[in-house]
């Protein structure tokens, strides 16, 4: 068991080989806002004109919600005393679909932006978004997360995602094929003395054949480990304060 | 059998991408007569609330009395926070929600491990609070603001057709990409409006999928252990092992072709719902 953690540890430590890139440059464009259907303003909250530069999405108000404490769920815990865990609660509520007028609470704000197309979105973070089992993995990165200060005055915000390319997966490919191949290839190296003491047609051609098999292995693994690396970009935003309220 | 469920989660993860196909074409810009009707009351009523004075004008309030104070003179106004909203899906009776939250739970520590082992995976939680509107066609009050309905046939068999078997249809809720197929976004003012809906399609077959993954899966291993084990047994002149290579690599080719076909032909889909909302005069 702690051998498997000791590879589970391993597997994270290189998976954590990231290029993390600067935030993309936003984009400006002009947005007919008065075209854009929008609810009354509200005491207390701000108009913001939101607009993202990658296609229309969808925004999400995100409120950290404490947490609670229940027992993990009988659906997915086939165990007649299942573990009391701690979950920390995140709410998100729906904002608008881009371009659009919002109305939103002044102050400091984490919004998250998802693409409605959802092959784009795929393509940019990942197809794990669109698996159903998933949820996880639908909870946002900085690379669709802004956290925006809104005050009194009518504002436009403008969002130019970033994106994450977590290649994990083939890390744990490349070094499961490295330590294999390192191992088999230490394992034929002792054994070649007395191969070459005994060197009858079939020891030769075992010993050829593993030490390909797991000399490629170790190529392999180094090639994935190397050509694959996980990118993370996170999103730039501005706010800036608009002239007359956006309706 | 937890070792069982990893293996099956795994499995259903790997299984297929998700095909996501565009929204149907955006519904017309027509009710039915019988919701313009109820629709011109509800709005006329509306507008009654928020501007009392139209409505009584032939109906001058009574003269305030003498002593009461200057703010009581003028009759109150009403402010209503909330706006008309007729809604019609092209898919027949639907129960129509006002999507509230959506509410992530993800585990940070275990308190009480229970028979848990280490190294077991806890999962996360999500799901979505509504709160009810009305059964459509409609025309309803709703708050003001932007937000989504979700839309959720009446009838089992279009119920069941159109956001997949019940059995899935709780889980399939929890994820924003399969929920698009019954939610839409509106923004609700003080305009009356109207909002016509056709409602995307959802399939997750994950029983097909998880079969084509491990078939796939363990195709690619025969022929693997086949290729690696036919050059040997030729070496060496072991027909056993070179028989038995053959027959490794053919069912294991078999196994790949079968997994791969189920796995490209019943993809996981998604179509969108699309609407249309405008303001009715």
């Amino acid at each position: 068991m702690k051998a498997g953690h000791a590879l589970f540890t391993l597997l994270v430590a290189l998976s954590g080989c990231v290029h993390r890139l600067a935030p993309p440059r936003i984009v400006e464009r002009p947005i007919a806002s008065g075209s854009l259907r929008a609810a009354p303003a509200e005491e207390g909250t701000a108009r913001v004109l939101i607009d993202v530069s990658d296609g229309p999405a969808r925004v999400e108000e995100l409120i950290d919600d404490g947490h609670v404490v229940r027992p993990a769920s009988a659906q997915s815990w086939v165990l007649d005393s299942p573990p009391i865990v701690d979950y920390a609660v995140t709410r998100a509520r729906f904002v608008c679909n881009t371009p659009c007028v919002a109305n939103l609470r002044r102050g400091p704000q984490r919004l998250s932006v998802l693409l409605l197309d959802h092959e784009a979105m795929a393509e940019r973070f990942g197809v794990t978004s669109l698996r159903p089992a998933a949820n996880a993995a639908e909870l946002p990165d900085s690379s669709n997360t802004i956290s925006p200060w809104l005050d009194a005055r009518p504002q436009a915000l403008r969002v130019t995602l970033g994106h994450r390319h977590d290649n994990f997966g083939w890390h744990a490919l490349g070094v499961s094929m490295l330590v294999v191949g390192l191992l088999g290839s230490t394992a034929g190296a002792i054994f070649l003395p007395s191969v070459l003491a005994s060197p009858t047609p079939e020891n030769v051609y075992t010993s050829i054949m593993l030490n390909s098999i797991f000399g490629s292995m170790v190529i392999g693994g180094s090639i994935v480990l190397g050509a694959l690396p996980s990118t993370y970009q996170p999103a730039a935003y501005r706010v800036s304060s608009m002239a007359e309220p956006t309706r | 059998m937890k070792r069982l469920c990893c293996a099956l989660s795994l499995l259903l993860a790997l299984g297929g991408c998700v095909r996501a196909l565009p929204p149907l074409r955006t519904p017309d810009r027509v009710l039915s007569a019988r919701t313009s009707a109820a629709l011109a009351t509800a709005a006329r009523v509306a507008a009654l609330e928020a501007h009392p004075e139209q409505g009584v004008s032939s109906l001058p309030p009574p003269p305030p009395p003498q002593d009461a104070p200057a703010e009581a003179q003028t009759p109150p106004t009403a402010t209503p926070s909330r706006g008309v909203l007729a809604i019609e899906v092209d898919d027949g009776p639907a129960r129509v929600e006002r999507v509230v939250w959506h509410t992530v739970l993800r585990p940070t520590r275990v308190l009480v491990s229970g028979n848990r082992r280490s190294g077991d995976v806890l999962p996360s939680h999500a799901f979505v609070e509504v709160e009810p509107v009305c059964v459509a066609p409609c025309v309803a009050r709703v708050p003001y603001g932007a937000y989504e309905l979700r839309i959720t046939p009446l009838d089992v068999a279009t119920r069941d057709d159109r956001l997949g078997p019940r059995s899935q249809q709780e889980s399939l809720e929890s994820s924003a990409v399969y929920r698009s197929a019954n939610t839409v976004a509106v923004v609700v003012n003080e305009a009356p409006s109207a909002l016509r809906v056709t409602l995307g399609r959802r399939r997750a077959p994950a029983v097909v999928q998880s079969a084509g993954a491990l078939t796939t899966l363990i195709g690619a291993g025969l022929t693997l252990l086949g290729g690696i084990m036919l050059p040997t047994g030729a070496v060496l002149g072991q027909t056993d092992v070179r028989d038995g290579s053959i027959i490794a690599l053919s069912i294991g080719a078999l196994g790949t072709l079968v997994g791969t076909s189920l796995l490209s032909g019943y993809p996981s889909e998604v179509r969108p719902a699309s609407s249309t909302q405008w303001d009715v005069p």
